[in-house]
């Protein structure tokens, strides 16, 4: 099990500070993006972010270097990275996709039940 | 008026939120309030079981005593109208009416016809509503199902696990386990001609259950949904367990791992979707964690509008607005210190929790949780370190799992 840790860095998120649209960090998804914000972090979130880089551009090499490194980020998905996204072996973390992709912001919290 | 209305505890010591939590959001010009989506009503102020950890008759408030036993016919149509106002009012699409209670089936099949019939007549004009109760399971009779089944009322069961886990706590007042009822109850809901209203099943936590074997037991009663509640607490009543490493995280992490690693999903569990909705960058669905607005309200048997419920583990009056359906409109209810508080998101945690690395997922946990005599609200939960870990849990193990995801081909 990865070790959790403090992140350097905040990543883009969907959740609101209520009432105001959370500022938005430059996307790491690029490689200029990446090695930006990696030279400004610690050696272990700068592992996280070229761990990133990996996943959005195939890099073998450096995911194999990044993996011995702790995850202790957010991951970094805009709404097109998470509808590329194909049917997860996980089925919970498929249906967690889902359900993150068809929320609209009607979405409304609830007390008790699910919704329909 | 209660003294909880003005941001006091039951000792008079001004604690937050108080009116100027109010102030504050009103010179917000990035801020409105959320309007209530959702209306737990207590129909029945009375229960047919002693459960020792109910925040309604075993905690600090005690308010139940002097309220009616059942809301009248009157309260209950004036409630009905109330939501249709607020809805109308804010051009709701759907509203979630909860029968509620102490126990809501002690009111009766017959009343609980009429009350649906009352709430679909009234609302609908405005708005689509949504019918569901919770109970205790115990009077889930075949004419009590057959109420539900007309009237579309989806139902929500408590249940702790197997005999021995459940019968530890959910006991009828002479000490008899509940257990055997309850499965009885569970036992007809699942018939065919009623299992389409079967909602979710929730149990309490206990600490000295097998976590394992309390969610079996929960899987097999057949529910499509469940979740598993932290016991109500604060940092002047901790829960068992509380201060030692972090139990109720550990508890729930062995059940996570098992529900997630799964091969195929064999239920849903309200709580770990939540986080894994908010840690894949979705919204929180309900308030016991994240930072989106909480939007519903209770009305109490005698009327009386309240905040939630469960405040009533905080101290007396805890819930109170001082406000009643036969007086005020909801909307009133959007002004309180309290009501604020619980929509402000970020605005309303503490500096321990805004310098967390996952409050934006946690969002300070369930309010209640927070209550520190002296203080008021403005704390961490008394579950800190326990969400902390939880969350973290599952945002970590999301992210060791989302390279091995394929592209869409």
């Amino acid at each position: 099990m990865p070790r959790s840790g403090f992140s350097m860095f905040s990543v883009r998120h969907k959740n609101w500070d209520y009432g105001k649209p959370r500022r938005r960090m430059a996307s790491v998804t690029s490689e200029k993006g990446v090695h930006q914000m990696a030279r400004k972090l610690s050696l272990r979130a700068r592992s996280a972010a070229v761990l990133l880089l990996a996943v959005f551009t195939g890099g073998g090499a450096a995911a194999g270097a990044a993996t011995a490194a702790s995850v202790s980020q957010l991951p970094d998905l805009s709404t097109a990275s998470l509808a590329s996204l194909s049917t997860h072996d996980n089925p919970a973390l498929a249906a967690a996709v889902s359900r993150v992709l068809a929320a609209s912001d009607a979405a409304r919290p609830l007390y008790y039940g699910f919704n329909a | 008026m209660a003294s909880s209305t003005l941001g006091l505890s039951a000792g008079n010591v001004a604690e937050w939120p108080a009116e100027q939590v109010v102030r504050d959001a009103l010179a917000d010009s990035s801020w409105t309030p959320a309007p209530f989506t959702q209306f737990v009503v207590k129909v029945h102020g009375r229960c047919n079981l002693s459960c020792d950890y109910c925040y309604v008759y075993e905690m600090a408030d005690q308010s139940w005593r002097d309220k009616p036993a059942t809301m009248s016919a009157g309260t209950l149509r004036q409630t009905a109208w109330r939501i249709r106002e607020h809805a109308t009012a804010h051009d709701l699409d759907v509203v979630d009416v909860l029968f509620h209670g102490g126990e809501a089936l002690m009111a009766g099949p017959a009343y609980l016809r009429q009350a649906a019939a009352v709430m679909n007549a009234e609302i609908s004009a405005a708005s689509r509503v949504r019918l569901r109760v919770q109970t205790n399971g115990i009077l889930l009779t075949e004419r009590m199902l057959r109420v539900f089944a007309a009237a579309d009322i989806q139902v929500g069961v408590s249940i702790d696990g197997d005999a021995r886990a459940h019968d530890r706590h959910r006991r009828y007042a002479n000490g008899r386990g509940s257990h055997a009822a309850v499965l009885a109850g569970l036992s007809r809901l699942r018939q065919p001609a009623y299992k389409h209203l079967f909602g979710s099943v929730y149990c309490t936590i206990d600490i000295e259950n097998d976590p394992l074997q309390a969610y079996q037991a929960l899987l097999e009663t057949g529910a499509p949904g469940m979740d598993f509640l932290l016991p109500h607490g604060n940092w002047a009543d901790p829960p068992p367990g509380i201060g030692s490493g972090t139990p109720y995280a550990d508890w729930l992490i062995a059940i996570f791992d098992h529900w997630y690693g799964a091969p195929r999903q064999e239920t849903r569990i309200r709580t770990f979707e939540n986080i894994l909705d908010m840690v894949l960058g979705g919204t929180s669905q309900f308030g016991g964690m994240g930072l989106s607005p909480v939007q519903f309200l209770v009305v109490d048997t005698d009327g009386s509008i309240e905040q939630v419920d469960h405040l009533k583990s905080a101290f007396e009056d805890a819930p109170a607005t001082g406000l009643n359906v036969h007086g005020h409109a909801f909307d009133a209810a959007l002004r309180h210190p309290g009501v604020v508080a619980r929509q402000r998101g970020l605005a309303a945690l503490c500096a321990t929790c805004l310098s967390c690395p996952v409050h934006q997922i946690c969002g300070g946990g369930l309010y209640t949780h927070r209550y520190r005599p002296g203080s008021g609200f403005l704390n961490p939960s008394v579950y800190c370190a326990d969400l902390r870990r939880l969350v973290e849990h599952i945002r970590d193990t999301v992210c060791a799992d989302l390279p091995t995801l394929r592209e869409r081909p």
